[in-house]
């Protein structure tokens, strides 16, 4: 019994031009496959306020609004004591005096002056608009009616950064946030 | 049988053929893997929602079945779950009364199923965007202790 070899040599199953059209178009579907799924994966930059960024109270008044009364007033003396221009803060109170986070906010009851205003307030904190905060700069601001009796004041600064696609963005520097133990007088 | 000469089709044909029959296989592939890897819900831009979860930042804690919350971070949170152990309440509870915290904002809830309970770990809720719109997840992975 004899072992019969078939020799294929000369006969193609495909053309070679074939062969590289395959082949280019393997590599270009598995590569827009693994893009659009890794696409997503890829990290972005996460927005954070650069190091350095930094507000103190300088000093503080806290009074009742008029003797016996139950709602108080509070000044407080703001100086930004880092190296870049904050857009901000955030302001909230303890009305408790075992609370450990502030949850109260107080920036509802900030006194935006009437005349040439240089700051507001939002939902959520206080913005600067035409006041330049910038480093070294001092501001009062004053928060008037406060119905509850606070213990303690938390104020975290806040910055606009322009983002990698042009955006201005509002960020919060959780790192730099600064608490005072207030009393009324 | 003598086949000689005779082509079935041209070379062009063939060509073409081969081609749409790749890209064809190709889409059948990227859809079914598609499928089953999981609908991508993303935040940000592109970014995936499971990376903006490792970059949220709570600061907390609980007293008085009060639970006090603060979004230190630069994410925007937009529903809370507990995880309680220790306590007959234990599993994953919903934070009544969450209305979503804004970044830098903070808030406190009534917690009741948090009275006696060893441990509280918060677990955010954020929302992303996804081919079928605006969708919540769940940061499973990510939660926080909070300190009791």
């Amino acid at each position: 019994m004899s072992l019969q070899i078939k020799t294929i040599k000369s006969k193609s199953a495909v053309s070679g031009m074939v062969g590289y059209v395959l082949l280019i178009g393997i590599v270009m579907a598995i590569g827009t496959f693994m893009y659009v799924f890794l696409q997503s994966y890829v990290p972005a930059d996460e927005l954070i306020c650069p190091d350095g960024s930094d507000i103190s109270i300088v000093s503080y008044t806290y009074t009742e609004n008029s003797p016996g009364s139950e709602d108080y007033d509070l000044t407080i003396n703001l100086k930004n004591t880092g190296r870049f221009d904050l857009s901000g803060y955030t302001i909230y109170a303890t009305t408790k005096a075992d609370q450990k986070i502030a949850t109260s906010d107080l920036s509802e009851y900030l006194v935006v002056p009437s005349s040439n205003p240089k700051f507001g307030n939002t939902e959520n904190g206080v913005y600067f608009t035409y006041l330049d905060f910038s480093p070294q700069s001092l501001t009062s601001q004053t928060f008037k009616d406060i119905p509850d009796e606070i213990f303690s004041i938390d104020i975290t600064p806040e910055m606009t950064i322009e983002t990698d696609d042009n955006r201005i963005k509002r960020v919060v520097c959780g790192n730099s946030g600064v608490s005072q133990v207030v009393e009324h007088i | 049988m003598k086949r000689g000469n005779k082509k079935a089709i041209s070379p062009v044909i063939a060509t073409v053929l081969l081609i749409m029959m790749v890209v064809v296989i190709a889409l059948i592939i990227f859809l079914w893997f598609k499928n089953i890897s999981g609908e991508v819900i993303t935040k940000e831009g592109s970014e995936n929602i499971k990376l903006a979860c490792g970059k949220v930042r709570l600061e907390s804690s609980f007293s008085s079945n009060t639970l006090y919350i603060k979004n230190a971070g630069n994410i925007p949170i937009s529903g809370m779950k507990v995880e309680v152990s220790g306590s007959s309440e234990s599993g994953t509870k919903l934070v009544n009364g969450f209305e979503g915290l804004d970044s830098g904002s903070s808030d406190q809830y009534e917690f009741l199923d948090g009275d006696g309970a060893d441990k509280l770990v918060l677990i955010p809720v954020l929302l992303g965007n996804s081919d079928e719109g605006q969708k919540n997840y769940v940061c499973k992975n990510d939660g926080q202790e909070v300190i009791i």
